[in-house]
């Protein structure tokens, strides 16, 4: 696009001098001092606007992370109000009602034991919605807590959290979570657990990582100059001030932690039947995926549409909050 | 008059950015004598370092470029393709930057570094390259330079890396080297060394020099000519002399005041010049420094004045040039 | 961009800690804590007791924790994982080698084509940033990020093995039997490789010293094939490790999938049997897998970089 346009377009003609050194000028109050008030001097006319303003007129003008945050409020209300607004439940089974396409009754066809499949998708939505959001909650707060103490005491405190950290991080997290699941059961809870014991290390770090760089800097001696309590100042200054990356971070757990729990419901060690959750409709729809395709449609459907809108709000967030990371 | 080695009219460079237009360089015409050490000073964002970019054609492709020639040894490089430009970049022009730190890629060896243009414009073998390499590491007094050129640029400090990069422009004996702030990003004792290190392959090579830099010191010593620019334009230029002893320009008097000199113990004091640069996006229709000259005249907002001889190779763009100005002229203090 | 960098011996030793550490003691414990064991009889009502008892014996169920915990210990010193509980007469080493070929092939092909694919669209958009070429990598990327391996998986299974006929719908042996699966696992990180190299490469292509290239009259070639994409590649090559660990997680649902005889099948089939010892071994050798990985990505990234070479 940008070598399209041509060379010329971008230079303007250059227009003779009105006057030259070698003019006889007459008009001789061209050459009275010149006011400063006639100077021109660099007005800066932009208005100028507070760093959550400045991101929110940005995330606006995102067409993608506007319409990945219309699709999840959707989401949310089919979440709240789906199984509401048919009469059947999740685990009704109406067996005069079994493998149905979707018709007038059942909007998205019923499986083989005649459960309603809108209802179930709903209802996963609330499980995958619920699951993304409280993962992503409980690890912002145990990371910024934990990154927050370790970055701010630091000396041996932090090497030893730092040190666990590591440890950590250096076992495959999708193990810890497999074995926590066999551990604790397969329901929400357990996947939540298993989520809160590995994700809130890379909040952690950052925080940490975060609070290191803005400790040293002049603004958070001014204030302990001025008596501010050390935790005063974390509260005041450090957190705000390093709040926007966090949100980016967090705000990309949420649809890690709905995979996580799709995944491990659809190897069958997530959410057990009858709970529907997307992970097990998928898992559930293979048997019979050549002849009823609608099973397996819908919830894969439903989990990409929503994968996609978080990561594109995600990005949004990332390139409005945090413009260094802007890739 | 000295034969030209470079000559440059006209010259125009503007970039596209998500704002609209900058206009970086508006229509310059300058010229660089074979032999001579050419210095172009100026505050940042006055367009000296885009001037000599556009002319290596090195900007990158958010830029456009327009002139009346640009006239290198005879041959005007704006009307050459991309492929004479390379066999003249590095070869016939070297360059050397501000920044010695980011200049050299890190994962390369020195030695891989400095043998690179020798092999594509001198058609050397790796062995002779590394031998002309090695002498040339010698030559900007790199002590042990075999060793030094299976370093890392890591390896080096920022002093050495200055010289290496040195080594590497001069290494395809150019006729003409752009150093591009070549001191600014080094301590005051290496700067000294890195200027005298050019002053002394400038007399051994003859070679031409063009040294942009915002630091009016770092131009009395080495320089013969200088130009002064200002807001993509240029306001005065001369020799060394004039200009530091008979500036015709509000702005060249501004520079002078606002550089601290040492060893004379003078009375007087810094001046800074107020205010900063024009917005280069909306440049002003009059003079750039107009709003920020102490003797402005009301016809300086409304039309830039040309170059005007006022010496023996010293011209100047200020109105205060015209006849009717001199009621003006006394108000310049010097 | 230069890598906060510890020794590679001493990241051996953090992993070697933790690798001894956590798998092992929170597997012996989970063996006790957990609700049901393979041999419950509370489940398999069929079991006489005086059997149950012989089988407990057998695996030394009824010895003191402690002592299972030095006979298992013992044991993985010889290279020894135990047997398996429900798979009679296999032990979990020959579990490994019987599972370990499929799987590795399945990775292998997976990394090669990601890195085949994801390298040269991720320069390509780079260097046509705003291209036609450009859009279709970052589709193309969104999706591979945003869609789990799994739907990705089921849809293809769907289109080309059941609709379209074009390929067997599960099984193993033959290189038609891949394709779906190869391109499954692939997919994600071709995304992360795209972005990853496209991002990095903007980056480098800013960096003063391709303008010094370019100023010692480099041709373009060279100047993006020698001092750009030297540089742009850092970033992938940490990214590998995490990589291979994607590819396990993937392998688990694909494995299962398309019914390939690999590990991940083997571990998923363990996890939902409770058949400890198995998940016990194939956790241990996982780890070990792993971190192998991460050390080698560490040695390739010292290659690449001198800067990490000499580091403390």
């Amino acid at each position: 696009m940008k070598s399209n346009r041509k060379k010329e377009a971008i230079f303007q003609p250059v227009a003779a001098p009105i006057y030259t050194l070698e003019d006889e000028i007459t008009d001789d109050s061209l050459f009275e001092p010149l006011d400063d008030a006639e100077k021109q001097t660099d007005v800066i006319s932009r208005p100028s606007l507070t760093y959550w303003q400045n991101a929110w007129q940005k995330l606006r003008r995102d067409p993608l992370a506007m319409a990945g945050i219309v699709v999840i409020i959707l989401m949310i209300l089919l979440a709240i109000f789906g199984p509401l607004i048919q009469p059947y439940t999740y685990d009704g089974q109406d067996y005069s009602a079994i493998n149905q396409t979707p018709n007038a009754q059942h909007w998205f066809g019923t499986d083989k034991f005649g459960r309603d499949l809108f209802v179930r998708v709903a209802y996963g939505a609330r499980i995958s919605l619920t699951v993304g959001f409280a993962a992503a909650a409980i690890n912002m707060v145990i990371g910024v807590l934990y990154g927050g103490i370790s970055g701010y005491v630091g000396g041996s405190v932090d090497m030893v959290m730092m040190r666990i950290v590591d440890i950590i991080s250096a076992i495959p997290s999708l193990l810890i979570i497999i074995l926590v699941m066999v551990f604790l059961g397969a329901n929400m809870k357990s996947i939540l657990i298993a989520l809160c014991l590995t994700y809130w290390i890379g909040t952690a770090r950052q925080v940490r990582g975060q609070i290191l760089s803005i400790k040293n800097q002049d603004f958070a001696l001014a204030a302990k100059v001025i008596g501010e309590s050390d935790f005063q100042i974390l509260l005041r200054h450090l957190v705000p001030n390093s709040m926007g990356p966090i949100i980016v971070t967090v705000t990309f757990l949420i649809p890690q932690a709905i995979f996580y729990e799709a995944f491990l419901s659809f190897i069958g060690i997530g959410i057990s039947v009858p709970v529907a959750s997307w992970g097990t409709l998928a898992n559930d729809s293979l048997a019979n995926m050549n002849l009823y395709p609608h099973l397996m449609l819908f919830p894969a459907v439903a989990i990409s549409i929503t994968m996609f809108a978080l990561n594109f709000i995600g990005d949004g967030l990332r390139d409005a909050l945090d413009p260094r990371l802007k890739k | 008059m000295n034969e030209r080695l470079l000559d440059v009219r006209s010259l125009r460079t503007n970039f596209l950015t998500g704002g609209g237009i900058v206009n970086a360089v508006r229509g310059i015409n300058f010229h660089v004598d074979k032999g001579e050490f050419l210095g172009v000073a100026g505050e940042s964002g006055c367009g000296k370092s885009v001037t000599m970019l556009s002319i290596m054609r090195l900007l990158p492709d958010t830029a456009r470029v327009q002139s009346q020639g640009i006239l290198f040894d005879g041959v005007d490089l704006q009307t050459q393709k991309m492929k004479y430009m390379r066999s003249i970049q590095g070869n016939k022009i070297g360059m050397i930057f501000q920044d010695p730190m980011t200049c050299l890629n890190p994962l390369y060896t020195i030695g891989n570094q400095l043998m690179e243009p020798l092999q594509i414009h001198k058609k050397l073998s790796r062995k002779e390259a590394r031998k002309r390499a090695a002498e040339m590491l010698d030559l900007v007094g790199i002590s042990n330079p075999e060793r030094r050129l299976r370093q890392y640029p890591h390896e080096f400090s920022g002093g050495m890396r200055q010289r290496a990069m040195i080594a590497m422009a001069m290494s395809c004996d150019p006729k003409l080297l752009i150093a591009d702030e070549p001191t600014t990003a080094l301590d005051v004792t290496i700067q000294a060394q890195i200027l005298d290190l050019m002053k002394n392959l400038k007399q051994k090579f003859d070679t031409s020099t063009a040294l942009i830099t915002h630091d009016l010191g770092v131009i009395a010593s080495v320089c013969t000519r200088v130009i002064i620019m200002y807001g993509g334009l240029i306001m005065e230029q001369g020799y060394v002399e004039d200009i530091f002893y008979r500036p015709a320009h509000p702005y060249t008097i501004g520079l002078l005041k606002s550089v601290p000199s040492a060893g004379e113990r003078t009375q007087e004091q810094l001046t800074p010049i107020p205010g900063t640069p024009p917005d280069l996006m909306n440049p002003p229709p009059g003079c750039p420094f107009a709003a920020r000259c102490s003797v402005a005249m009301k016809i300086c907002a409304l039309a830039q004045p040309e170059l005007h001889e006022v010496g023996d190779n010293h011209a100047a763009a200020c109105w205060l040039n015209h006849p009717k100005a001199s009621h003006m002229k006394g108000r310049l203090e010097v | 961009m230069v890598r906060e960098y510890g020794s590679i011996y001493n990241q051996a030793i953090t992993c070697s800690i933790s690798l001894h550490v956590s798998p092992h003691n929170g597997n012996l414990f989970l063996m006790h804590a957990v609700p049901g064991s393979p041999f419950n009889p509370g489940e398999q009502k069929n079991i006489p007791d005086e059997i149950l008892e012989q089988i407990r014996a057998k695996y030394g169920l009824d010895d003191p924790p402690w002592k299972q915990y030095i006979t298992y210990m013992g044991n993985l010193l010889k290279g020894d994982l135990g047997d398996s509980f429900k798979k009679i007469n296999y032990s979990v080493s020959e579990l490994v080698e019987g599972g370990f070929p499929a799987s590795a092939e399945v990775g292998f092909w997976s990394i090669i084509i990601s890195l085949v694919v994801g390298l040269p669209l991720g320069i390509i958009s780079a260097l046509k940033r705003g291209g036609w070429m450009d859009w279709a990598s970052m589709i193309l990327a969104t999706i591979g990020i945003a869609v789990p391996t799994f739907i990705i998986a089921m849809l293809m299974m769907y289109v080309f093995s059941m609709k379209l006929g074009l390929l067997p719908v599960f099984g193993w042996g033959t290189w038609k039997h891949m394709v779906i699966p190869v391109v499954c696992l692939s997919l994600s990180p071709i995304a992360y490789i795209t972005r990853l190299m496209r991002s990095s490469m903007l980056e480098v292509s800013r960096q003063d010293y391709i303008r010094t290239a370019r100023a010692k009259g480099v041709s373009e070639f060279m100047v993006i094939a020698k001092h750009g994409m030297r540089n742009a590649i850092l970033p992938v090559v940490t990214y590998l490790g995490p990589l291979v660990a994607g590819l396990l997680t993937g392998s688990f649902a694909v494995e299962r999938l398309f019914m390939i005889p690999g590990l991940g099948r083997y571990f998923v089939t363990a996890v939902s049997d409770r058949d400890y010892s198995v998940i016990l071994g194939l956790t241990i050798f996982y780890g070990a897998f792993l971190m192998a990985c991460i050390l080698v990505v560490d040695i390739l990234y010292a290659i690449i970089d001198p800067r990490v070479r000499y580091t403390e």
